[in-house]
């Protein structure tokens, strides 16, 4: 049997349930939508003149999402590399614990993780209490029902997809590397920011593409947390559909995201992989 | 192994000869307490009709598509899925010499020939007693700039279409000139920090004391009550907006007939009592006898309550939500 055979119950399912149902969509996003939701099957551009030329679609909804899942990315890749930098050092009965308790929160349903972050970041939850029993602020502070929630909710989301992601990288990079460093005079810092941080730079980078991709497409976060006012890709999407009951219009919103999504993740990719060379160049040889 | 395939065989065709004497009927409803008290009466109506009920949770556009696509004989909507779904040509009409107790039911009820109201949920104002007094007595109480911050209503839902009609309406407009409605609806939308989206986090809000009034359901003050934060719930002298639940026959499945018996069976005495008792809905059937149970019930309730022309807003749903969008949430 060929090895190439292994791969083709993936191309299999992933063409049935991803890639036929994508093209639908795609087809979709190109006919209208009657006065009742009947999908009219002649072709228009209607649906991308109409989010295109619309500075409430443009700015409010995507490049808000964008800018909220662009944030909470940068914020899980420090708060994820803190973690996977301490856990790469720790000894390796330790690890094994540290990386359980990463991904307990993964076994755990989004809608309950989401609905404790709303107990924890209410008015009279714990944040609150300690902040307002610290004397830090005097009256709680509003930290739920906007963006600054829906960027905490994501980041929770996030962050271990980050650790583990740069935790596989930091264990492959050889420590003698950074203590070659240190005995031709680097300091531990110097050390860290020119050798160990350069080679974990595909760590970081598969990390934030994942985080990215996972916030973008975030939709019980600004649901729960964004308390109707946070506009977001895929709730307008979903709303589109199952209120407007416009088909066509909701399938065009999925279609932008998607193609905005990939065209970032690629200029980003590319970005950092022409700045980190020299770097993959050392972990090739 | 020649024993196997035998048991199999037998195994086999006591399966299918079970499934040709008993006729299945899917009916899709809200799920949750909703579906619990369908279930209440259905042993005898699978008795007497020798077939067996099976309930699927959809609705709106779920219950459309599984609708379209013939998977289900019964299925529940609300206004505005209960039009999409009659010019979609979705629903069978119902044939009223099997669905006799058509007659039984108050006007308002008879949705059109292809579906019918079969309870009524009322919207009203729930507020905080102790920072709400005297009590509301107006829609127009939720623009009251003393509660700037701390009044609430769901997002573009129902409701709130009834709400944006009715301000419309009260102010020299109607469902054909829904200006004056979304001007009303806008400066409402300056007064709101959270749109809720689910029961239990108006009750959070309410709790918290972040939130003192409310656009809310009945049912749900009753709830809210139960779970140890007291509430108000006033009808405005407007009028209640109305919750409607409307069932329809689907049209192009095998068992129609015994569908129309299905949509009958919901109208019957016990089944409009148990709308009553178990969910707190107003019955769509009239004469019952509902003593000893607290829901608002006769001619004048369902009469007053506030329900638009739907056909004239379907179409301009989408529309509408964007503006909603744009004018009602964007700060």
């Amino acid at each position: 049997m060929k090895t190439s055979a292994l791969v083709l119950p993936a191309v299999v399912i992933l063409g049935a349930f991803f890639v036929v149902p994508l093209i639908w969509v795609v087809i979709l996003s190109f006919l209208g939508a009657g006065p009742t939701g009947e999908v009219q099957h002649a072709f228009t551009l209607g649906n991308y003149v109409r989010f295109l030329t619309d500075s409430y679609y443009v700015n409010d909804l995507l490049l808000r999402t964008i800018r909220l899942a662009a944030i909470a990315t940068v914020f899980s890749v420090v708060i994820g590399y803190l973690g996977a930098f301490v856990i790469a050092r720790a000894a390796p009965t330790t690890q094994t614990w540290m990386i359980l308790l990463v991904m307990l929160p993964l076994w755990v349903n989004l809608v309950v993780r989401t609905l404790s972050l709303m107990v924890v970041l209410g008015r009279n939850g714990p944040v609150n209490q300690i902040l307002v029993g610290l004397g830090i602020t005097a009256r709680p502070l509003p930290l739920l029902y906007n963006e600054t929630a829906v960027v905490i909710g994501m980041v929770q989301v996030a962050v271990p997809f980050v650790v583990l992601s740069v935790f596989g990288v930091l264990q492959a990079i050889p420590r003698q590397l950074e203590q070659a460093a240190m005995t031709v005079g680097a300091t531990p810092l110097a050390a860290f920011r020119r050798v160990t941080l350069p080679l974990s730079v595909p760590g970081i980078l598969a990390g934030s593409v994942l985080a990215f991709g996972i916030n973008v497409e975030s939709f019980v976060v600004p649901i729960l947390l964004g308390g109707g006012r946070v506009r977001f890709m895929s709730v307008a999407a979903y709303e589109t559909a199952t209120v407007s009951n416009n088909l066509p219009f909701a399938a065009t919103i999925g279609v932008i995201l998607l193609i905005v999504t990939m065209v970032m993740l690629g200029v980003y990719q590319w970005a950092v992989r022409s700045a980190g060379r020299p770097a993959t160049a050392i972990q090739a040889a | 192994m020649g024993k196997f395939l035998a048991a199999m065989a037998i195994a086999l065709a006591t399966t299918l000869s079970a499934q040709a004497q008993t006729k299945e009927l899917v009916v899709a409803a809200f799920g949750g307490a909703y579906t619990d008290a369908l279930k209440k009466n259905i042993a005898r109506f699978e008795k007497d009709n020798d077939v067996k009920v099976t309930f699927v949770p959809a609705s709106g556009a779920d219950g459309l598509a599984k609708a379209m696509a013939k998977e289900i004989d019964v299925v529940h909507a609300d206004m505005a899925w209960a039009y999409r779904g009659e010019a979609q040509g979705a629903f069978e009409k119902l044939d009223p010499n099997i669905v006799t107790n058509l007659d039984k039911l108050y006007p308002k009820a008879r949705f059109s020939e292809y579906g019918v109201i079969t309870n009524f949920g009322e919207y009203g104002i729930a507020y905080n007693p102790k920072e709400v007094s005297p009590a509301p007595s107006s829609w127009l109480d939720l623009w009251d700039a003393k509660y700037d911050g701390a009044v609430s209503t769901a997002g573009f839902d129902a409701a709130n279409i009834e709400l944006l009609v009715l301000m419309a309406k009260l102010n020299g407009g109607n469902e054909d000139n829904i200006d004056p409605g979304f001007k009303k609806m806008a400066e409402l939308g300056k007064h709101i920090t959270v749109f809720y989206s689910q029961h239990p986090q108006l009750l959070d809000l309410f709790r918290n004391n972040e939130v003192v009034i409310a656009r809310w359901l009945r049912g749900r003050v009753d709830w809210a009550n139960k779970q140890g934060v007291s509430l108000g719930f006033a009808v405005p002298k407007e009028g209640a907006i109305g919750l409607v639940s409307t069932v329809h026959v689907v049209k192009g499945r095998p068992n129609t007939e015994l569908a129309q018996k299905f949509v009958n069976h919901l109208l019957s005495v016990d089944s409009q009592t148990a709308y009553a008792s178990d969910l707190g809905y107003t019955p769509a059937r009239a004469g019952l006898d509902l003593k000893g149970v607290k829901v608002p019930y006769g001619e004048e309730v369902v009469g007053s309550l506030l329900i638009a022309d739907w056909k004239k807003i379907v179409p301009k749903m989408d529309a509408w939500k964007e503006r909603w969008e744009k004018e009602v949430v964007a700060r």
